[in-house]
């Protein structure tokens, strides 16, 4: 196995290839995060409107200014009910699904439609939402309490859900394929009711995949903009106020600060989901 | 079959068609709206037009064609740039190589306006003539590149073959060209795919980076959604699918044609 691995085997010269990769990722991707941190600190780039100067301010805002807190609220709020709602229906579903394409029932039109939304951009999930219940929404309509539903609560985390259904289902659909469905069955036939026996034999060992896969959809939403921004009416989410601070205010040290808050929080939700699955992945080896 | 499992199926099927109805209903209701006279007045409301559909191409027509043409940038940008260093990290074990691949990673932890923020400060000299757009749509995307060739380019069958035919003799182009490239193909098309359905609907990059008068088309379905009629941000979003969703289906029927036979379902 050895052998055919290690630095032996690739050519000299390989570097060469990935030399442009790496200078994109060092000036594209490192330089401007590097930027964006001295402009939150005061010392880089400032708007017309702000003091030069080195300062916590700009970052610390997010949790000082009411408004801004609040729409940080906002944001974990939605992308987390949104994820753990996906969840909640997808773990069953990807199950379902494996047990469907077991029992020799075709799963690919079922796959496709629920692997559709990914291929859609924010922006367009969010105007979905507009179409269905917006002030004049077609669903709305029906239930006239749904008439601007699209700008509340409810609206964000539906159109939220939406598009985190491929992103949460898709690679819960890969981990289930690899599970062992034997304990479940052996629990059923020991008597065990249906739920009992998923949530006892199947759910446990599923677990780290759950959060793992949970961690990255919800890392997408908070950290998504396009919904968020088309549906900014109503309830606001952090990242409309740094691109405003920006677009419409001129104030690129205050942008700088909540996107970078804004980044530490969907860093802090990657690294802990990921911390949890280890975590259970031990608990259960 | 035992009698038991009968009620899953049963649940499964009702699910999966709940959340059909959740992903196919705005579709749907987005061509009625497109369609629709005065949506105000309800489905067809007015009656049935295709005025804003012609009005919706007229408008967004030109950016769907600049965004096509930027997505085949990136794609290729994407194949070569992202296959070399794919090559590099799947062949070497070592230190660098991790290193290399977390720097390529950051795009998927740190949210797109962020990175969008920091590259239009740092270079407002590239934004103009759209390269600072499609570099940019270039590190977003490499991440999901690398994702799918990096284990392909690690597969010990093809480093095997790769070094009995060094050991033969054969040219590092002959190599490249007869076998590396061949069993990436599969890969490479997978890559195609999800790059294009990344670039072509990529919004925060585009929203910031490129100057109003040539927006992407993301962009400009995010402008119509903003200050016009719901007909015609329905009429553009309708124009805007039925670009997206035929070439991502031609993508996907080509994967399928190329893959080979043990891995067909």
């Amino acid at each position: 196995m050895n052998r055919s691995r290690g630095g032996r085997t690739a050519p000299a010269l390989t570097w060469v290839a990935a030399l442009p990769g790496i200078v994109i990722g060092l000036l594209f991707g490192a330089a401007p995060l590097a930027v964006l941190v001295i402009n939150a600190l005061g010392v880089g780039a400032t708007g017309t409107s702000e003091q030069r100067g080195l300062t916590l301010g700009h970052l610390t805002q997010v949790f000082t200014s009411p408004l801004l807190l609040g729409q940080l609220g906002n944001s974990l709020i939605v992308g987390l009910s949104a994820v753990v709602i996906t969840t909640l229906v997808g773990v069953p579903l990807a199950v379902g699904l494996r047990r469907r394409s077991e029992a020799g029932h075709p799963t690919a039109v079922a796959d496709g439609l629920l692997t559709l939304p990914i291929a859609l951009p924010g922006i367009i999930v969010g105007f979905f939402t507009i179409v269905l219940i917006g002030r004049t929404g077609l669903l709305a309509k029906v239930v006239p309490p749904l008439s601007g539903a699209a700008y509340g609560m409810f609206g964000l985390i539906s159109a939220y859900v939406y598009f985190s259904i491929p992103r949460v289902i898709g690679p819960l659909r890969g981990a289930v394929q690899a599970l062992d469905l034997e304990p479940e069955n052996v629990a059923r036939t020991l008597g065990a009711g249906r739920s009992r026996a998923f949530f006892s034999a199947t759910v446990p060992q599923l677990l780290p995949a759950i959060v793992e896969t949970a961690g990255t959809a919800a890392a997408v939403a908070v950290g998504g903009y396009g919904t968020a921004a088309t549906l900014a009416q109503g309830v606001r989410l952090l990242p409309v106020s740094a691109v405003d601070e920006l677009t419409l205010n001129y104030s690129v040290a205050s942008a700088s600060g909540i996107v970078i808050v804004l980044a530490l929080v969907v860093v802090a939700i990657i690294l802990l989901t990921s911390l949890a699955a280890g975590a259970f992945r031990r608990w259960a080896a | 079959m035992s009698a038991q499992a009968h009620p899953r199926m049963g649940s499964v099927r009702l699910t999966t068609i709940a959340i059909g109805a959740f992903i196919g209903l705005p579709i749907a209701a987005t061509l009625v709206s497109a369609t629709t006279a005065n949506f105000a007045q309800g489905p067809w409301g007015g009656g049935f037009t295709v005025m804003w559909l012609q009005q919706g191409a007229a408008q967004i027509g030109p950016m769907l064609g600049r965004s096509l043409v930027v997505a085949l940038l990136v794609i290729a940008a994407d194949l070569v740039i992202g296959g070399g260093l794919a090559y590099w990290i799947a062949r070497r074990d070592s230190l660098a190589g991790r290193l290399v691949r977390r720097l390529m990673d950051l795009p998927l932890a740190v949210p797109g306006i962020a990175l969008s923020i920091g590259l239009i400060t740092l270079y407002p000299a590239l934004r103009p003539s759209g390269t600072l757009l499609v570099l940019g749509h270039i590190l977003f995307t490499l991440p999901f590149a690398l994702a799918t060739l990096i284990p392909t380019l690690r597969d010990p069958d093809l480093i095997d073959q790769e070094q009995v035919a060094t050991t033969l003799g054969a040219s590092r182009l002959r190599i490249l060209r007869s076998l590396t490239a061949p069993t990436a193909l599969v890969s490479s098309i997978q890559v195609m795919m999800m790059v294009f359905a990344i670039s072509f609907g990529e919004f925060n990059i585009s929203f910031f980076i490129n100057p109003p008068a040539t927006s992407m088309a993301p962009f400009g379905l995010f402008d119509a959604y903003s200050t016009q009629r719901i007909e015609i941000g329905s009429a553009e979003t309708v124009i805007f699918l039925a670009v997206l969703v035929p070439v991502l289906c031609g993508f996907l029927v080509l994967r399928r044609v190329l893959s080979p036979r043990k891995e067909r379902h």
